[in-house]
């Protein structure tokens, strides 16, 4: 199964655009002396991945943003405590899900992954593609956090399916799993809708 | 919509996104945290679970494999004895491997010497050590005797291992013409004692054989039983009534009581001959039947005969001992030396003339643990009631007890032999029952 996942894998790779999602961990040291050129060039780097992710978790445009700028400042504020890993962007996913489950405890507010009730500004309106937003919908919809994940994260950032896993702490072969199974969740909404 | 659209939709959505944060960011303010919060730990996991369990499951597994190994080629299983007159002890894994090898007493020493034996099995090592007794010439004669003894804590297990040696032996002499008696027993948990002490110098396969005799028999002990031969234990057990089945062959019994017959019958050949050459050399007060038969004593020539008929006419040699009994009672010897009650009385030239098993050793007591053969060493005395057992080492070659009164019956029964002959073993029997009655 996972020999199959893997061709799976380097077929679909083909048709994301390949951004080698590399991110030079000397650049945290770099932001801790507040070097601002190396906080650039590790925006730049990290913004479209981060925001996926920070959609993933909230489900709207404008709380994505604004974790994603919580996550960003937090990080420049640990950047010299960050001790070097290997893993980068695991560490920036991590503060961003603390900060939004921190959020959610202090709104007293539980909600579910599995919840289908988003918030009222949900609609993409700036997705101009109608497809695009009907499917970005949808996948917020219907699929579960770590499924949410996965997908956009998949989507977006060019990263394979081994450091996607790496990087929210799955095992590649859950990751996989849960990758197929959300194309398939998605696809029967969409089929269901037609 | 297949897969791939459903992705790229997804990343058109996502590209399209504003995003406009970066002087936000900057404008706002950020304070140095001295450690890392909840928020921003860094867990360090060393190893995911699944690796820490596939680890940890090829431990167990090799623990478990490591441990199968010694419990089943390095732990000790069972033991054996071989006690012909070397005595040997080997040691076995469960897997019937030998893994110790020792020599119980000097004789053994140049048996196992460079022999390899570590890892093979209990057959083959059991067969180089035939071979290396029959070139010492410890089995070359078919009155020879070989003890197996076979212990192990499941009695299953050892009954297993007893059968299967069992078969290795016979089937190793069965094309040979001398092949010796075979005797092979079990050594159960409650056969092993520490309570003898090992200066005895004897294996534990022939002392379980003594144990048995001595639980039956109060008389006899430890001190006198251990210079025996195997042969003389079996006949002692045989007359206890120990159940023998397992232990011997019907065959290989009768072949102790007949290799007892024809030594005597040898040894009364030899007497006579020696007699009519005033050759004394195989006389021996302890003697069993001796050649009476041409002896000009015709008590000793009854008999003899008598114990000759009996013997051929009964295999069980307790029969042939009562009816000798009765007619040594009726001999009567002056002669007869107080021994203490010990019924085998090494200086004792008394013989006990009252079976057809008769040993006919000439040397002492300690020569008994030399291998048969031409030696007599190995035959037994002769199978009378232990209690009506007259000095049954009366094949020591007790020429210094010629000073003895059985020799002066024996010169007074003997007309012309000069050698022990029956009536020497009559009065020394005599003697005995005198002993006997007084202790």
């Amino acid at each position: 199964m996972l020999l199959f996942s893997f061709v799976i894998e380097d077929q679909e790779q083909e048709l994301v655009d390949e951004k080698a999602l590399y991110i030079d961990e000397n650049l945290f040291k770099k932001i801790a002396v507040n070097d601002m050129n190396a906080f650039d060039e590790f925006y730049r780097i990290t913004e479209r991945t981060l925001y996926a992710f920070t959609l993933s978790l909230v489900k709207n445009h404008e709380g994505a943003l604004d974790l994603m700028q919580d996550t960003y400042v937090k990080m420049m504020s640990a950047a010299h405590l960050y001790k070097p890993m290997g893993k980068p962007l695991a560490w920036i996913f991590t503060i961003a899900k603390n900060l939004h489950l921190s959020n959610l405890r202090k709104v007293k507010r539980i909600v579910k992954i599995e919840d289908n009730d988003m918030a009222d500004d949900i609609r993409f309106s700036y997705v101009s593609d109608p497809e695009d937003r009907i499917v970005l919908e949808a996948s917020l919809r219907r699929l579960s956090e770590e499924e949410r994940q996965i997908i956009l994260l998949y989507a977006v950032s060019g990263m394979k399916h081994r450091e996607i896993a790496q990087s929210i702490g799955l095992s590649l072969s859950t990751t996989l799993s849960k990758y197929h199974r959300a194309l398939k969740k998605i696809r029967n909404y969409l089929e269901g809708e037609k | 919509m297949d897969d791939k659209a459903i992705i790229r939709h997804l990343s058109n959505a996502i590209e399209e996104a504003p995003i406009d944060l970066l002087n936000k960011i900057k404008q706002q303010p950020k304070a140095k945290m001295l450690k890392h919060d909840e928020i921003t730990r860094q867990d360090k996991k060393s190893m995911p679970n699944r690796l820490f369990f596939a680890m940890a499951s090829m431990a167990a597994i090799f623990l478990f494999a490591f441990f199968n190994y010694q419990f089943q080629y390095r732990i000790p299983d069972s033991v054996v004895f071989i006690d012909v007159n070397p005595s040997i002890k080997l040691v076995t894994n469960r897997k019937e491997q030998i893994i110790g090898l020792e020599a119980l007493n000097q004789d053994a020493q140049s048996i196992i010497s460079n022999l390899e034996y570590k890892g093979l099995d209990v057959d083959l090592i059991t067969q180089k050590i035939l071979n290396r007794l029959i070139e010492k010439g410890y089995l070359n004669n078919k009155n020879d005797v070989i003890l197996v003894s076979v212990y192990n804590k499941d009695e299953l297990r050892s009954q297993k291992l007893q059968q299967h040696l069992k078969n290795d032996i016979y089937s190793f002499f069965e094309i040979s013409e001398n092949a010796p008696v075979i005797i092979t027993q079990i050594i159960k948990r409650s056969d092993v004692n520490n309570e003898q002490p090992d200066e005895d110098e004897i294996s534990e396969g022939k002392r379980v054989l003594i144990n048995k005799i001595l639980m039956l028999n109060d008389n006899l002990s430890m001190d006198v039983l251990k210079s025996k031969s195997i042969q003389e234990l079996i006949i002692y057990a045989k007359d206890l009534d120990i159940d023998m089945s397992q232990m011997i062959h019907d065959a290989d019994l009768q072949k102790i009581y007949e290799s007892i017959t024809s030594e005597n019958e040898r040894d009364d050949d030899g007497d006579n001959k020696n007699s009519n050459n005033g050759d004394d050399d195989d006389i021996s007060d302890d003697e069993g039947v001796n050649d009476s038969d041409d002896s000009g004593n015709k008590n000793n020539d009854e008999v003899d005969e008598s114990n000759d008929n009996e013997n051929s006419n009964s295999d069980d040699g307790r029969d042939v001992i009562d009816k000798e009994d009765e007619e040594m009672s009726d001999i009567e010897n002056d002669h007869s030396e107080n021994e203490d009650d010990e019924v085998y009385d090494k200086n004792d030239d008394s013989q006990d003339n009252s079976t057809d098993i008769e040993t006919d050793n000439h040397k002492d007591d300690a020569d008994l643990s030399k291998p048969s053969g031409s030696d007599d060493t190995n035959s037994v005395k002769p199978a009378i009631k232990p209690e009506t057992y007259a000095d049954d080492n009366n094949n020591e070659a007790d020429e210094s007890d010629d000073g003895n009164a059985d020799d002066d019956a024996d010169r007074e029964n003997s007309s012309g032999n000069s050698s022990n002959d029956t009536e020497n073993e009559i009065d020394s029997n005599n003697e005995n029952d005198t002993e006997s009655t007084e202790n």
